[in-house]
């Protein structure tokens, strides 16, 4: 197989990086990303872009901590090089502070971010109704710069992009040899997940420059995260609504929570309100599937169900996918061989 | 009771707020006036970054290592008011970097969250071989200062836009205390040869992805003589320039160049950003601050002065320390003058 074509179905930040993963692996593949949305009007776009995991319960830890491992190195280089204001990718300082002492005082990825160790005293003393917390400093993926630095990024290695709503995976069949499913809670639909579920999260951005120090409660209902040109206050978790739509009291209370955490926020301007869905699964999807229909073979590769923590391994989840492709190819070559004699 | 403070930048205005807000009630006739020939935004503490950090030693004067200290518990104290976002007060985080083993700084147990770096920091620094992360404070003097200025105004202080001569010409207009928070140019007011000019310039540009300050240091060469950059809430401060006895407020070409190339190369990102604004100004360096009080006779009078100036490069980081104590020295003057039982305040 002199070119395969590969569709990449999804353009946030797991289709993007994804696509570009497999032109990295697979310089000789055609690859094209088909999406109805880009940024900035994906789910990522409304996202932090943090790089604070989400546990996936389903996922074994060994496996996550390899995958946030890698988009922390591949950030981390980004971020001290020329391009890392394009990118909007930089580095960010802070705080996550609990009420109650958590049941791991040192999470999994700790080693993995920046200086982790445990608030002093005088430090938790801006947060009297918290008992204890972590300072470390960690990374964070502006969006819409990382989105679109990854499309230019991709189209300098010759990706095409489509907008283009893929209601059928099978829809693809005839012009593509391998399709890579990263339609993130889309996949609820297009391929009948039903181990998919949103958990709606309702955010503010918000103009308030004087904010350079993350806080995050433990809990992960509240959160300051300060991004280039606007910082990120949230936010919900509300497991199975799917609704897009802004709600009024629920951005009084997440500007209230905020500024109970920091004050100055009162000053904030020019308040902006975005909902996401979180496509959230027990275990991020990863994953080979031969679909098969009246004798035709569609090497498919699944890579979604996310939920809270896209941004935070999507690097290591599209390498494993990129790999997945390559596996693909290599059984499609082993069959057109087989199908030559 | 006339009180005259010469002098309108960080040292002069939080002085006299000092003594406003401790005397006014106990001493009803006290006339606060402030005298400058620049005011805010062309002091010198405008065009500083803002950042609070004192110099890595205190040699040996344990006295500002308190003012220091006393200055960043009270800001810290104010971060979570409604006044800090006026007073252009936050939290910043950031670093300083070595390329030898410092001796640990005077004002380690002062910020917050003191530790060294850890290797995985230190790669984003190629050529620093040790540094420090900390939490400390910015106090932008564009936004301090027309805050202290309306506290200031409110409180019925006076203001007059003129450059003093003299400290006689003062007390010849019946001033009955002076406080000298003339700053670099004290010298014109009463010769001090230990008062000399630590001339800086900066270059202000737009880097909004920049969250941390980044100073570098060379302890061979001197404070401030090895590149910093310092992110603030409109622009990003680029610095690198300490040239003792140089009295040019001019930017200088040779500077910036030596200011944007060795940045650069510190974070290469900085190459994209845009640059808004250069400044030259003049850090009052001295050996240690004089804030002590001198009587002058003038025939049969004996007039006061309370000299607060040469807070060099961290006239904001020292300010309110300062301040306290100029305030404590006007409370004894007071009671000498009979105008007081006892000064008031707590006894240090």
């Amino acid at each position: 197989m002199a070119s395969p074509k590969v569709a990449v179905v999804g353009a946030g930040v797991i289709g993007l990086s994804t696509a570009l993963c497999i032109t990295e692996t697979c310089p000789s593949c055609s690859v094209t990303v088909l999406s109805d949305q880009f940024s900035p009007n994906t789910t990522s776009d409304v996202a932090a872009g943090m790089l604070i995991p989400h546990i996936y319960p389903d996922t074994p830890i060994h496996r996550q901590k390899q995958w946030f491992q890698d988009t922390f190195t591949y950030l981390f280089a980004i971020s001290n090089s020329a391009e890392a204001a394009e990118a909007g990718i930089h580095l960010v300082s802070g705080w996550q502070i609990f009420k109650s002492p958590p049941k791991e005082e040192l999470p999994f990825w700790s080693d993995i971010v920046l200086g982790l160790r445990p608030m002093s005293e005088a430090e938790l003393q801006k947060f009297p109704q918290h008992r204890f917390g972590q300072a470390f400093t960690t990374l964070k993926c502006d969006c819409p710069p990382y989105l679109l630095w990854l499309e230019k990024r991709l189209k300098a290695a010759g990706t095409q992009m489509y907008t283009r709503k893929v209601a059928d995976l099978w829809e693809l069949h005839r012009e593509y040899d391998i399709v890579v499913n990263c339609t993130g809670m889309g996949a609820h639909q297009l391929v009948g997940d039903k181990q998919l579920f949103p958990v709606r999260g309702q955010v503010l951005k918000v103009h308030a420059p004087w904010v350079t120090q993350f806080i995050r409660d433990g809990d992960g209902l509240t959160y300051i995260y300060p991004g280039i040109h606007r910082v990120t206050l949230g936010g919900t978790r509300e497991k199975g609504s799917w609704s897009l739509f802004p709600d009024a009291d629920t951005t009084r209370d997440i500007f209230d929570r905020c500024c109970s955490l920091e004050p100055s926020l009162q000053g904030a301007q020019d308040i902006e309100v975005k909902v996401g869905l979180r496509p959230s699964r027990q275990c991020v999807r990863v994953q080979r599937e031969l679909l098969s229909q009246g004798g035709i073979k569609l090497p498919v590769v699944h890579n979604y169900g996310h939920g809270a923590g896209g941004f935070s391994v999507h690097r290591g989840t599209a390498k494993e996918a990129a790999h997945l492709v390559e596996e693909c190819i290599s059984a499609l070559q082993g069959s057109s061989s087989r199908a030559k004699l | 009771m006339r009180v005259a403070v010469i002098g309108a930048g960080v040292i002069g205005l939080s002085s006299a707020l000092c003594i406003q807000e401790q005397f006014q009630s106990l001493l009803p006739s006290l006339e606060l006036e402030v005298y400058a020939d620049h005011f805010t935004p062309h002091t010198t503490s405008d065009g500083a970054a803002g950042l609070w950090q004192p110099y890595l030693s205190d040699h040996g004067n344990l006295q500002e290592t308190l003012w220091n200290k006393e200055t960043f518990d009270h800001l810290l104290g104010q971060l979570h008011s409604p006044a800090a976002k006026e007073m252009g007060l936050f939290l910043i985080s950031g670093y300083n970097l070595f390329r030898e083993q410092p001796p640990d700084p005077s004002w380690k147990n002062i910020v917050l969250g003191f530790r060294n770096l850890t290797p995985k920091e230190l790669e984003l620094f190629p050529g620093y071989s040790h540094g420090w992360f900390n939490t400390a404070l910015m106090l932008e003097g564009r936004s301090y200062l027309p805050w202290l200025t309306n506290r200031l105004t409110q409180r019925g202080v006076k203001f007059f836009h003129k450059k003093v001569e003299s400290f006689q010409e003062l007390f010849s207009q019946g001033v009955d205390v002076v406080l000298n928070c003339s700053g670099m140019r004290s010298g014109d007011l009463q010769p001090d040869p230990e008062l000399q000019p630590g001339r800086g310039q900066i270059i202000r540009v737009l880097a909004p992805w920049v969250k941390h300050f980044i100073i570098t240091h060379d302890l061979k060469s001197g404070i401030y003589t090895s590149p910093y950059i310092i992110p603030g809430s409109e622009f990003t401060v680029l610095g690198g320039i300490y040239q003792h006895g140089n009295w040019s407020e001019e930017n200088s070409a040779k500077d910036h160049k030596s200011i944007w190339d060795s940045c650069c190369q510190l974070l290469p990102a900085l190459q994209k950003a845009k640059i808004v604004g250069e400044w030259s100004g003049l850090r009052p360096a001295r050996p240690s601050v004089r804030l002590e009080r001198e009587s002058i006779r003038l025939g049969n009078l004996q007039a006061e002065v309370i000299h607060n100036y040469g807070h060099g490069g961290f006239g904001l980081t020292i300010h309110w320390g300062c301040a306290m104590a100029a305030a404590r020295l006007f409370g004894t003057i007071l009671q000498e003058k009979k105008q007081l039982a006892t000064p008031p305040g707590p006894r240090l």
